[in-house]
Formats: structure tokens, sequence, C-alpha cells
């Protein structure tokens, strides 16, 4: 009560400094009652003192009206906010974003479990009301506030009231917490120089303030919960609250009214967070958690995820569309200024069916996936093809990869299983691929999921052309016909035509039609064919395979002089520097190859071919009829490589989670009983009594079962024990000094833990007290070696479990070991020429989430005669303790 | 009783008679017969007209299938057809040409061929039809159809002709006070039975000396046909891959003008269509008496010429599945 006194003779006058005053007071307080007091204190005189008795407003406080020692914060705060706005509102926001970052990243206050505050209240409500809604404190500052103002007014009495009553419950129930104590200073200046001010009323403000610590408190589990259970939890299952930045928008509701929320920065902020929010929700799901009294690790990945992709997926989307404009200026560009350098063409659409080899929907089983199972995800692959010349079909090879995280070379790892890696596809086929990961392939959080196929595949395109006598054409246009329309023709610009597949391919001659000047004089009919591959799909174009194209009857490519470098292939044709060998096809047509394609390097884009061709024999191409119709066509085959890919969340298994939850609240080890006894006594011990974390049992984990059993018993005839009703061990001592040991396992669902309840009868002395770590106590078991000088192999298996990891090390580095799965470590380890002067031990360092314990396992020296220790002296001598020890082994001196 | 008899007897007449007359109104229709020789076949602006066949060539042929091309003719000029030619354009990696049928055992695309005109005895004209065997080729590994153009050209030599009288008036300033025989005027014609059409011929007289005028005749062709008009000593040319210069097209020659049987001398003989007409001046070299009187004479102007036409169609080749 001592703020509370000192609260008084200042509090009408002065009444924020009073309350900044007790509210660091009471920020300042240890333990959680009178935290709870202090903070209802602390924010109910500043309520007391901003309603003024007299229910003016606010804004009637002069910051100099009686302060001492000048303006108090909470006035100075309050006076600028009402006037001028001097704090300005992007303050406010940052600090609402700052509070929410400070939770995830560092006191990762999660709030209170809903749940659990539930079931505390229906177990016992009259407790509860008495203990909360009536207590002493909490009466005594509600009738100290009411006294001190003078205002009796029953609806006024009753806001505060409550008002006290939620402020009281965090510092109640969130004891212990980070992120609970920082919040006591956060709402005391929240309040008092924003909500009070901007509100207008008192009561208001109370109510405002009190929704907010609610839902600061309950938000994430009662959100939790409603998503859970309702329709729209299916949709919205992977959404977290923690994402969402509360206390953001709660400045930006508080700031309404400020001038300065106006700015130009406020609005920036504003709409910054709401579209990144916007965004990361439409783009990326976050998996789903077990609300517990603080953010777990993955949590904080989740948080980081669900930003840096809405991040991501926004930098995405622009430089997309930045590269796509680019790339179509780049094209049209192309086709502009070098038209004859990139040439397209026309899909083939006669085509019953898509060619080439598809993706289907990338698909796993199951809604939600866990860490620590093992996940399956399969698509369907899609092979069309068409016969070909002779019926027959060509086969397409598809070799198949699930790779995960593709792109980070420091996370890229492949699935354990692609089934099936490889497959003849000889027809059009559907063929399902499956990717297997083994249970804890994935950590929580998200994963990228690349499953690819690389097949080979095959190309033809065609390009008609129409030639025509050139004097007949050139009388024809001067009549004013057109030559093609004065033959019936209706397909005046035929495009090529390709079939459907990865690759594109563009041809282009003249325009049709072909003017051919039968003339003697006419001495160069070389014309330039181009001929673009162009990849169209957005997968690889890996190797072109071959390239072929050919020239109708009576054309021929054109021979080319220039020198061929050393190593490579001489030939007279060539096609923008590659190249091909020519011979004679069916029909007179000429079929020229590409002789070395692997000198074309992986096609990103396009490659054009440009080859000049030479009318050889025009009569042939002309051939008997006003107007020829031929045919140039072009066949590419290549390897090309397809991915999709897809986002997997990986969440931790509600079972997992609750282990950690529970391991993180409780752990089931008891506290050692050593216990004397005279003979012939009878000691009756409570199990439950001697766990150690009492607290959780009945608040956190209400629905906890403990199952105590004897393991076993050692010394029957100095004592036996047997367990009565669960827990109540009762302990007969004989007649008879001595030491009995009795093996307790105590367990829960998710762990066993070993105990020794030792007891010592008669004159038997208590031995020092065991330091070990109960949880690793168990494995605490000393491994014999005998070195005989030979390989020494030793198993020892370790049960770790509701530990993030496990590491392995050893005093010396020269063993040679082996372990296995995460939690059970089955250790096999040799070593030759064991020292007996040096200390072998393993070291097991299991790290959770309350910190690290190392686990030493001495390797003793045993020699393998007497069953003794080995003990060197320093001279490297054997120092039998025994008698009849024959050492086999050399000691060596300590250098 | 006899009252009863005649009535009936009557009654019997009367529907005989009616009968008759019903059955003589119904044949009253058939009394208006065309007479053989009342038929102008130089009429019309037709020449050969040409149209594939129905269903030849089909919509969808599959690959590695014969199928036909049929070619049918009707030569709806007055003029008959000799020499002719016809050629195919096909797209040669598509289909061959296997048989040209009646026209030609070779496989060639170029064939001739005659049609006789209208006549008489023939008012519609000749007709053939022409089956062109032909075989589509197998389709390329990739294609599953491909739509060829098959198109025919027929390049054929025609004539028109037009015979009329015209009146020759020497009193070309019209100072005679006397009643003369006729009065001049120009002649028209909307068709002679050909594509080419002698439009109209529009006399004058022009002076030669003190007792002559010359009588000149301005003569217009027009070509009101659907196909274009070549030189008729291309028309073989014109349905190859031959050159055709600007001169061989749209040209037309005067093969005859006559003035009551006396040659008029053309110029140019040679016409040359442009936008389809073109005008020449046909004189009479000798001339007329000034002192003649007004009178009808008889005039004909023939003109002979090339003429192509052009059909095509597209179709589908179609993979066997």
């Amino acid at each position: 009560m001592v703020w509370a006194a000192a609260a008084k003779p200042l509090g009408r006058k002065v009444g924020p400094y009073v309350a900044k005053k007790v509210g660091e007071k009471a920020a300042k307080a240890a333990s959680g009652m009178a935290a709870a007091a202090a903070t209802g204190a602390a924010i109910g005189a500043a309520s007391a003192s901003s309603s003024g008795g007299s229910g003016s407003p606010p804004s009637s406080y002069t910051p100099s009206s009686g302060t001492v020692g000048g303006p108090s914060i909470a006035t100075r705060f309050r006076g600028q906010a009402t006037h001028g706005d001097e704090i300005p509102a992007i303050f406010w926001l940052i600090l609402g974003l700052l509070i929410t970052f400070f939770d995830v990243f560092w006191t990762r206050f999660s709030g209170i479990n809903g749940s659990y505050f539930m079931n505390y209240i229906f177990n016992d409500p009259l407790g509860f009301v008495m203990k909360y809604c009536f207590n002493l404190i909490l009466i005594g500052v509600f009738l100290f506030i009411m006294f001190y103002r003078g205002n009796w007014n029953p609806k006024e009495a009753l806001s505060l009231y409550i008002f006290l009553f939620i402020c009281q419950i965090p510092l109640y129930f969130a004891q212990g917490s980070v992120g609970m104590y920082l919040r006591i200073p956060f709402y005391l200046f929240v309040y008092n120089a924003l909500i009070v001010p901007n509100a207008g009323d008192i009561r208001k403000a109370r109510m405002q303030m009190a929704v907010m610590i609610l839902i600061d408190f309950f938000g994430a589990s009662t959100f939790n919960y409603l998503l859970g259970t309702s329709a729209a939890g299916t949709a919205f299952a992977r959404l977290n609250f923690h994402i969402i930045p509360v206390w953001f928008f709660a400045m930006l509701s508080f700031t309404k009214g400020m001038d300065s929320r106006k700015s130009t920065s406020c609005k920036i902020l504003s709409w910054f967070v709401i579209f990144l929010l916007i965004a990361g929700t439409i783009t990326q799901f976050v998996g789903a958690v077990n609300m517990s009294t603080s953010i777990a690790a993955y949590e904080q990945e989740q948080f980081r995820n669900f930003y840096s992709d809405a991040f991501e997926n926004i930098k995405k989307a622009y430089v997309g569309t930045k590269e796509g404009v680019a790339q179509a200026w780049n094209e049209s560009k192309n086709a502009y200024l070098y038209q004859e350098e990139f040439y397209t063409g026309e899909i083939d659409h006669n085509a019953k069916q898509d060619l080439g080899v598809e993706i289907d929907k990338i698909e796993f089983g199951r809604g939600e996936l866990y860490a620590d199972e093992p996940i399956d995800l399969w698509a369907t692959l899609v092979v069309n093809q068409l016969e070909t010349a002779t019926g027959s079909q060509e086969t397409i090879t598809v070799n198949t990869s699930c790779i995960v995280d593709k792109h980070d070379l420091e996370k890229k790892k492949s699935a354990d299983v692609v089934r099936p890696d490889s497959f003849v596809a000889v027809e059009s086929d559907e063929m399902p691929i499956d990717c297997m990961f083994r249970s804890n392939f994935f950590s929580p959080g998200t994963a990228n999921i690349y499953l690819g196929a690389q097949f080979n595949f095959m190309t033809q395109a065609y390009q008609k052309v129409y030639f025509i006598n050139k004097d007949t054409s050139l009388a024809l246009r001067r009549e004013g016909l057109d030559p093609l329309d004065n033959y019936g023709i209706t397909d005046k610009d035929p495009k090529t035509i390709y079939t459907n597949g990865p690759v594109n391919i563009g041809m282009q001659f003249r325009q049709s039609p072909v003017p051919i000047d039968t003339s003697e004089v006419a001495s160069y009919d070389i014309h330039m064919l181009g001929i673009t591959v162009t990849n169209q799909w957005d997968g690889k174009l890996l190797k072109i395979k071959s390239f072929e194209f050919t020239l109708p009857a009576g054309m021929k490519l054109s021979e080319t002089k220039t020198p061929s470098t050393s190593g490579e292939v001489s030939s007279p044709y060539e096609c923008s520097g590659f190249k091909f060998s020519c011979a004679a096809g069916e029909n007179d047509a000429t079929v020229c190859t590409l002789i070395d394609p692997s000198k074309i390097t992986e096609i990103e884009s396009y490659k054009t071919f440009r080859c000049p061709v030479e009318l050889a024999n025009k009569d042939r191409i002309l051939g008997e009829s006003p107007i020829s119709i031929l045919y140039f066509r072009a066949n590419v085959e290549y390897d090309y490589e397809i991915e999709k890919y897809t986002t997997l969340r990986i969440k931790e298994s509600p079972e997992m989670a609750k282990i950690r939850s529970e391991t993180k609240a409780t752990k089931p080890s008891l506290s050692p009983l050593v216990a004397e006894m005279k003979q012939g006594e009878t000691r009756t011990v409570d199990l439950l009594s001697l766990h150690e974390d009492k607290i959780p049992i009945d608040k956190e984990t209400p629905d906890r079962y403990l199952y105590f059993e004897i393991v076993s018993q050692s010394s029957p005839e100095v004592a036996e024990c047997e367990l009565y009703g669960n827990n109540q061990l009762v302990c007969d001592s004989k007649n008879q000094d001595g030491i009995a040991e009795v093996v307790i396992q105590v367990s829960d669902l998710y762990h066993k833990v070993r105990q020794t309840v030792t007891l010592y009868v008669g004159q038997t002395s208590l031995p020092a007290s065991d330091t070990e770590s109960d949880l690793l106590k168990q494995a605490i078991e000393a491994i014999n070696v005998y070195p005989s000088g030979a390989d020494k192999v030793f198993n020892k298996q370790v049960y770790f479990k509701n530990h993030e990891s496990v590491s392995l090390s050893f005093t010396k580095n020269d063993f040679v070991y082996e372990t296995s799965s995460n939690n059970d470590y089955q250790i096999k380890a040799k070593k030759t020429n064991f020292d007996c002067l040096e200390d072998y031990e393993f070291r097991f360092i299991a790290t959770g989430e309350t910190g690290s314990e190392t686990l030493h396992i001495p390797i003793n020296m045993v020699c393998s005669e007497c069953n003794n220790y080995c003990n060197c002296d320093t001279a490297g001598l054997c120092e039998a303790s025994k008698a009849g020890c024959e050492w086999d082994v050399s000691c060596h001196p300590k250098s | 009783m006899k009252f009863k008899q005649n009535l009936t007897n009557n009654i019997l007449i009367i529907s005989l008679v009616l009968a008759l007359l019903l059955v003589s109104g119904c044949t009253g229709g058939s009394q208006e017969k065309h007479e053989i020789y009342d038929v102008d076949i130089y009429k019309g602006t037709d020449g050969l007209v040409v149209e594939f066949a129905k269903d030849n060539p089909p919509s969808t042929v599959l690959e590695k299938q014969p199928f036909a091309v049929g070619l049918q003719m009707y030569n709806k000029g007055a003029y008959d057809i000799n020499e002719g030619w016809v050629s195919l354009i096909t797209e040669e990696d598509y289909v061959e040409v296997r048989k040209w049928g009646d026209l030609n055992p070779h496989t060639t695309k170029l064939s001739s061929f005659s049609l006789e005109g209208k006549t008489k005895f023939n008012p519609d004209g000749g007709q053939k039809l022409s089956i062109v065997e032909m075989h589509s080729n197998e389709l390329p590994s990739l294609e599953e159809t491909h739509t060829v153009f098959v198109g025919a050209n027929f390049c054929y030599p025609y004539k028109s002709k037009l015979s009329d009288s015209v009146c020759i008036d020497p009193d070309i300033y019209n100072t005679r006070k006397i009643e003369k025989a006729c009065e001049v005027d120009e002649i028209t014609s909307s068709g002679q039975g050909a594509p080419v059409v002698i439009s109209s011929i529009t006399p004058k007289l022009l002076s030669m000396n003190a007792n002559l005028l010359k009588p000149q005749f301005k003569v217009v062709f027009e070509n009101r046909g659907q196909g274009k008009v070549i030189k008729p000593e291309m028309v073989q040319t014109a349905c190859t891959s031959g050159a055709l210069s600007r001169d061989d097209l749209n040209g037309i020659h005067i093969s005859s003008a006559l003035l009551s049987g006396e040659p008029l001398k053309c110029d140019p003989e040679y016409v040359l269509l442009r936008d389809g007409k073109g005008t020449s001046y046909c004189t009479l070299e000798n001339g007329i008496n000034k002192a003649a009187s007004a009178y009808t004479s008889s005039i004909s102007v023939e003109v002979e010429y090339g003429y192509t036409n052009n059909i095509g169609k597209q179709f589908e080749i179609r993979k066997v599945e």
C-alpha cells in the first residue's frame, strides 16, 4: 500500500504523474500479486486522474498544474497528443509493430492458453470467483480509487471494477513470462499517453484497454480455437495469429483522430503492413500451431516465412512483370529491327492433342503434413506423342527427379525415393510419379519440392511457300492482280506450322509467292532460309541431339567458302556458322543435317539458323503449273527438362507439439528420495509429492496422468516396498542394516523416467547427493571396455526423447563410431590400443527448448583377467587393486 | 318415268361435257413451245463455266488413299473451244496425279480439251466431266492432318462476234431536206454469248476528200466474264509456269471486221483491255460517196482471245488412325 499512500496526496492534482509513478512502481513489482495490484492501481489511478472526479475532459489537465518537478510523462504525452499531435501517429504505429516483433523474436510471448484458463474456471468456479474476483488486493485498489475520486456512480464503479479485474488476470496467469512484464510499462504508456487522451471518455478508454488486454492475452488461443472448430477453420487453418500485428492495428484505431495519422509516412506504413499481410495471407498459408505459452522456434520461422514469402512474391510479381514486358519488348524489337533474325510459327491446330510431357498437379495425401511422419507426394506425368511415319511410335525416355529446395545450394537434397526414377513411354501414356520422404526428413516450416522430368522429344515443322514465274507475277501485279488471288489461293500468307511441344520452330524463306526468274540473265538466285528454334515452355532445352531441314526439289544449300578450323568437320554447307551435311532425300528433296549438334549449348530463348538456299533447278521448282506449292521442313530432336514445384507446409505433429509443450512445462521426474529408516519401520511416501515440478500438473496439464511403477528392488532382505494407489510407495524395513534400492518408473503418455529410491536402514550412512541430470540419468551406465589390444566394439543404446537434437562426441577423436536415428542412439564404436592412462568417455549433448544437457558416459578400462579397474600409476605401472590381477595391457606413462 | 329417264340422261350428258371441258382445260398450258430456230445463242456473257464435281475432291481424304478430282466443264458460250488447256495446281508433297481420265493419259498436270459451244441444236452448250485420278501421300510423322489446296486453271481460245445493221448517212451535217431511209445510231449489246463483249459500235463518217467519206466505227470491248483475258497465242503458256508479259494479259485480237462484206481496218488490231475495257477504231479505207443517200448496211466485228478460268478448293488429308 505504499504506492497508494504515495499516490493520494498528489492524486487529484497530478493524477497522471502519480499514475506514471505508481505504474513504474508496479512495473518493478517482483511477484505476481504485487504486480497485479500495482498495475491495476497504476492504470486505475491514471483512470481516476483522467476522469478527474468531475468528469472533465482529459484536456483540462495542464502540464504545470501542481506537478512536482515539471510535467509528468503521462501529462506531457497526453497534452501533446490532444493539442498538437507532437507524438506523431507514426510513432504509435511503429511501437505497435515493435511489440509484435519483440513477441516473436525475443519474448516469445503467446498469451495465455484460453482452454487452460477456462478449465481452471470450470474446475473450481467458486474458488476462481473468490480468488480472482474478490481478492483483497483487487477490492483494496478499487476502494482506494473510488475514495480517492469520490465518485460513487454505480456505472463508474462497475466499469472500474471490471477494468481492474481484467488487468490483474494476466498477472496471475502469465507469471514468469518476459512478455507479460514487458507489457506492464507498455500498457501504462499506451493507456495514459494514447488511449485515454484520444478516447475522450474514461469508461471508453477503460473498455478499449480491457479489450486490448484480453486480445493480447487470449487472442492467440481463441483464434486458434475458433479456427479449429469453425467451417472457416478448414480454409484458414494455416493462418497463424502471430502474423497479425494486433497492436499495430490497435494503434491505427487509437490514432484515428490524430492529424498526423494523415501523414504520408503513416499512410505508407499502414498500407505496407496491410499489403504485406494480405499478400502473405493469399500467397502462403502458415501451418496452424498448438498454442502454448510461448512461441516456438519454428513459429518464428513461420513468421519469417510468411513475411519473407510475401516480400518474395511481391518481388516475383514485379520481376515477372518486368521480365515479361522486357521479353515482349525484346521480341518485338528483334522482329522489327532484325526481321530475319527471329522467326516464329503456329502450333499445328489440326493435331488432336498436345504433345510432349507434362506434369500434372502435384498432390500429397492429406491436408496436414507432419515432420515426424513419412511424406509422400505424387504427380502424374502425361506423355503425349504421335505415331511415326512407319506406324510405330518413337519411344520417349523420361527420367524423373524430386528435389527439395533445388535452387538453394545449401538446402538442396533429393527425395529418399522417386518411383519410377526412369521409364520409357512407347505410346501416349500417364505415369504416376511418387516422391517419398522418410519421417523427419523435413523440419517444420516450408519446403519447396521440385518434381522434374527429363525427356527426349522431337518437333517437326513445315513452311509452305508458293512459287511463281517472275514475269507472270510482275504482269499480274501490274494489272493490279494479286497472283495468289488470281489462282484461287486463299491461304496467302502461310505461317510455319510446328507440332506442339516444348519447342517452337519458325521458318521464313521469302514472302509468298516467290517470283522465280527464268530468264537466262538471272544470275543471283540465292535466298536466305531462316529457321528459329525457340524454347517456348518454361523448362530447359538441355541439348539439341539432331537438327535437320529439308529443301524442296530443285533447291540446294549454297556452298560457303569459309575455311574450317582445326579439328572441324569439313563441309561446304554452313548456316550461321554451323556446319551442315546435305544429301538427297525423297522426291528430289535435299536434306541437310547439322553435323555437330553438341556445339549448340543450352537454348534459353531461341537460336536462329540462316541458310543460303540456291534455286538450282528453276523449272523443277516451278513445275508445270502456273503456281507451285512447295514445303520447307525442319526437324529437331532434343532433350528437355520440365519441372513443377509445390510448397509444402510441414507442421509439427500435434503429438510432438504436445510432447514438446509438456516437456517445456513439466519434467516428469522425481526428486530423489533418500530415506533413513530404522529396522522394522514402515514408511509411506507420496511419490506425486516428490514430483519436482508440481504446478504444471494441476495448472498447465490438468489432464495429465502420471503413472508410477516399481521396476526393480534390490536387497529385499533390508527393505521391501510396494505401491498403493498408483503413487503411494509403502516401504517396510527388515531387521537388517543395509541399503535397499527401489527403482521407480514414472511415466506419462510420452515420457518414461526412472528414479532410484534409496533406503538406508540402520547405521548405514547416506551418500553424497547425486547431481546428475534426471533426464539423462537413465543413460548413465559405465561401458566397460576391455583393452586387450585388439579392436573393441561396444554397443550402447541411449534413448533420448523430446530433444531437438543430440550430438555425440568423444574425449578422444580417434574413435570410430556410428550412430543411428534421432532419438535412439545405437553407438557402435571401436578403438584399438587403449591407453590405460587416458580417460575415455562418450559425451552426449542433448539440446532442447530449455537448453542443453550433457551426458557423460565413462568408458572404464577393465582388465580382462581380473575384471578390475585398470589403475595405472604415473610410471606406467599397473597397480593391482586386488590380488591376483594380471595385466595384459601395457600402460604408458603420462607425459 | 319418262321424265325421270330424260333427267338422268341429261345429267349424264352434262357430266360428260363438264368432264371433257375439265380435261381439255388441263392441257391448255402446254400449247406454248419453243421453236429451235427461235433460240438466240449469241446472248449472255458466259464462256467456259467450270466447277468441281460434287464431293470430288471430297472434303476429307485419308492418307495413302486414291481419290478423284472431278472437273465439270460447261461451254455456255456461243463458240466451240478447240485446244483448250487445263492445268492442275497441287501440293506435290501431299498428293500426286495418277491419271487424267479421258483428257490426258499421262500423269502430267497439263492437259488439253475441246468442248462444243451452244448451237441452235444444243442451246445449253457442251459439257464434260473430267475425272482426274489422284492419290494422297503419306503424311509426315508428326502431322495428323494437313489441309491441301487443289486448283484447276483453264485456258482456252474463244471469240466474240457482233453482227448488226448500221445506218450510213453521208449527209453528216444533215443539210438535205429529204426523208432519210435510216437514222444513224449507236449499236449496243449486252453480250454475244462470250465473256468478252463487244459492247458498242459507234459509227462516224470522216471526210477523205471532196467526194468521199470514210466510215469509222468505234468499237468498245469489255470483259464481262469471271476470268481473265489473255492473248490468244498465249493460251497454252497461261496454263503453265511459262512467263507472261503484261501485254500477254488482256489482249484481244480483232480477227474480222466487215461492213457490207467489205473489210474494215481496225486500229489497234490487238486491243489491250484496261480495267476490263478496250477500244478499237475500225475504218472502211475505200470510203463512200458523199452524195449517196442514207442507207442501212450490215456490220460485223469478230475478236479472238484467250480466256482463263480458275477454280480452287481445299480439302483435308487425314492420317489413318
